[in-house]
């Protein structure tokens, strides 16, 4: 977008609003609610994480976002404009860059630069071989003369990114980004989404790279089937009031706990058939336990003192087993 | 500041697209109209063998002359389908769609762009046919203004095939089905006006080639192939909105 644009029109209030949108498909003969009564504020400058597992509603969002499907119901206001039906094209589109379902999308008998000459024009914006040089280095992607068929599948992603986000769009959504890049690629990525949030722009990000998500983004939106489930800073989404699980597998039944732990019990042990875990606090209310049941820990056939993932705290997010995550996959 | 209207814009950045994707290619699209050609040829060769008549007697004009415009109908009817089917492939299409042109603008550009290339290859073609028949056959200027006033029908019907396209997975099985319905429609005898004169191009062929051959038409005929064209590429348009309405509607913009 035009700096000068930007600094006319942009300042103040929310850049995107979406309310009450629902989408639902027909599939087999049966209606599936894809989303439903969602609604979603997206502010300048915000880099925004887009967790759900499949099929819970994430690509759906990005395309009524896009324009690319029309919602059955709800409303989209752009900036200060007015309220359209969500899942329209508008105007509006310009202004956005996306990468959907982690592919590159490019054409691939063209060159990384033409790719991006051709998608900045296409956007009205003038294209800038500074800008294309500078996103290329940013990315570690050194060849911008060679048709992108020939480059690799993490390479293809990079210069699909160029071709994405070269006209400066106010709202970046990348669906999968990661989808294909090796971890300094990851990183590269990262650093790009941190300087276009530095320089005003907006990023939705839907993952199933958790960490990669953790790390990058202060807002965490989280979506299951159709509904939105969470929509909070990041530290409310990671808090934990336990950060370590003992996990036993033992022949003789497990001890009650001690009193000291407070009103906390043996559960089923996630993901492990027949082990029992006991959620803990810290690394000293763990020592101490352990201390105290030395002898009928050593008789256990298995023992893991481990750190409660960032998975599972998504999984209770979203009212999932272990289990139950794999049938959506 | 930048003065360029979006139009032109739009079409510089096609056109610069185009050339570079021509720039590299240009052996393979050599060698596709070497081939098409070929194939015309051997096919004319058969004809005349058959027959058992030579180039020399004129019995092959009209084959010819029929092969030209079906090759100009062609790319007009196949562009906007072709479009869309290698921007599904290529996953390119979910990126159009967020251009400040609509898709349906985009596509115009496009085929605006590959008519031209389509009509220098047909005056092209024209002239080597005056040689081969020597003069027989005319590079008329009548034939060629209504080999281009009855194209806007043939764009329509490209629009037509290009908002199926957008509905259905295999695109490219409509593009091989509305070949032989070209042919058909350039080769019919729809001149003088009768009900094949309706359908779209079959009267703006029948009468370039007879134009071609030396004949004038009263100007009737230039009218009913302008009215022709309209309402071909009216319809066509009306169908490519409503076809891309409801992919947006089913969400299957954009799926392979």
């Amino acid at each position: 977008m035009d700096p000068e644009r930007l600094t006319s029109t942009t300042r103040a209030g929310p850049l995107l609003q979406l309310q009450q949108a629902s989408k639902h498909y027909r599939r087999g003969g049966s209606a599936v609610q894809a989303l439903q009564d969602f609604e979603l504020t997206l502010q300048r400058g915000e880099v925004i994480g887009l967790l759900g597992p499949n099929g819970s509603g994430k690509t759906t969002l990005v395309k009524i976002l896009t324009g690319l499907c029309g919602a059955d119901q709800g409303e989209l206001r752009w900036r200060t404009g007015p309220a359209q039906a969500a899942g329209q094209p508008g105007p509006h589109l310009r202004e956005i860059g996306v990468l959907l379902e982690g592919r590159g999308a490019a054409y691939e008998r063209l060159t990384t630069l033409e790719n991006a000459r051709y998608f900045c024009e296409l956007r009205e914006q003038r294209f800038s071989l500074d800008r294309c040089r500078q996103m290329a280095d940013l990315l570690g992607l050194a060849d911008l003369d060679t048709p992108i068929r020939q480059l690799s599948t993490g390479n293809k992603l990079r210069a699909a990114l160029i071709g994405a986000l070269i006209h400066r769009p106010a709202l970046v959504l990348l669906d999968e980004p990661t989808l294909g890049l090796d971890l300094e690629g990851v990183e590269r990525l990262h650093a790009l989404v941190h300087q276009g949030a530095a320089e005003g722009q907006t990023f939705l990000i839907g993952s199933h790279d958790l960490h990669f998500i953790e790390r990058l983004c202060p807002r965490i939106v989280c979506i299951h089937r159709g509904r939105k489930r969470f929509d909070g800073a990041r530290e409310a989404f990671v808090h934990q009031d336990y950060r370590y699980r003992l996990v036993v597998r033992s022949e003789q039944p497990c001890p009650p706990p001690p009193e000291w732990l407070g009103p906390r019990d043996w559960q089923a042990a996630p993901g492990e058939a027949g082990g029992w875990s006991l959620p803990l606090r810290d690394p000293a209310e763990a020592a101490r336990l352990m201390a105290e049941w030395a002898s009928w820990l050593g008789r256990c056939s298995a023992l893991q003192l481990r750190a409660i993932e960032l998975r599972e705290h998504y999984l209770q997010h979203l009212g999932l087993t272990v289990g139950e995550e794999a049938e959506h996959a | 500041m930048n003065t360029r209207t979006p139009w032109i814009r739009h079409g510089l950045n096609e056109a610069r697209r185009s050339l570079a994707l021509a720039r590299r290619y240009w052996v393979e699209a050599v060698l596709g109209l070497g081939f098409i050609t070929s194939l015309f040829g051997g096919l004319v060769f058969a004809v005349l063998k058959a027959s058992g008549q030579s180039l020399d007697s004129g019995q092959a004009d009209g084959l010819i002359i029929g092969f030209a415009l079906w090759m100009f109908a062609s790319g007009l009817t196949h562009g906007s389908a072709k479009e869309i089917v290698e921007e599904t492939q290529q996953r390119t299409l979910e990126q159009l769609q967020l251009a400040p042109l609509s898709l349906g603008q985009l596509l115009t550009v496009r085929l605006l762009l590959e008519s031209a290339v389509g009509l220098i290859l047909l005056v092209l073609t024209l002239g080597v046919i005056t040689g081969l028949s020597g003069g027989r056959v005319a590079l008329s200027l009548p034939a060629l203004g209504l080999a281009v006033l009855g194209a806007p029908a043939m764009a329509g019907l490209g629009f037509a095939l290009a908002g199926l396209s957008l509905l259905v997975k295999r695109g490219e099985l409509l593009m091989v089905a509305a070949y032989p319905l070209v042919i058909g429609l350039v080769s019919l005898p729809a001149l003088p006006l009768s009900g094949w004169s309706a359908l779209p191009y079959a009267l703006a062929a029948a009468a370039a080639r007879a134009a071609a051959g030396g004949q004038t038409f009263p100007v009737e005929v230039w009218a009913w192939v302008a009215l022709n064209s309209a309402v071909f590429l009216a319809a066509g348009l009306a169908i490519f909105r409503a076809c891309l309405r409801q992919a947006r509607h089913l969400g299957v913009l954009g799926h392979l």
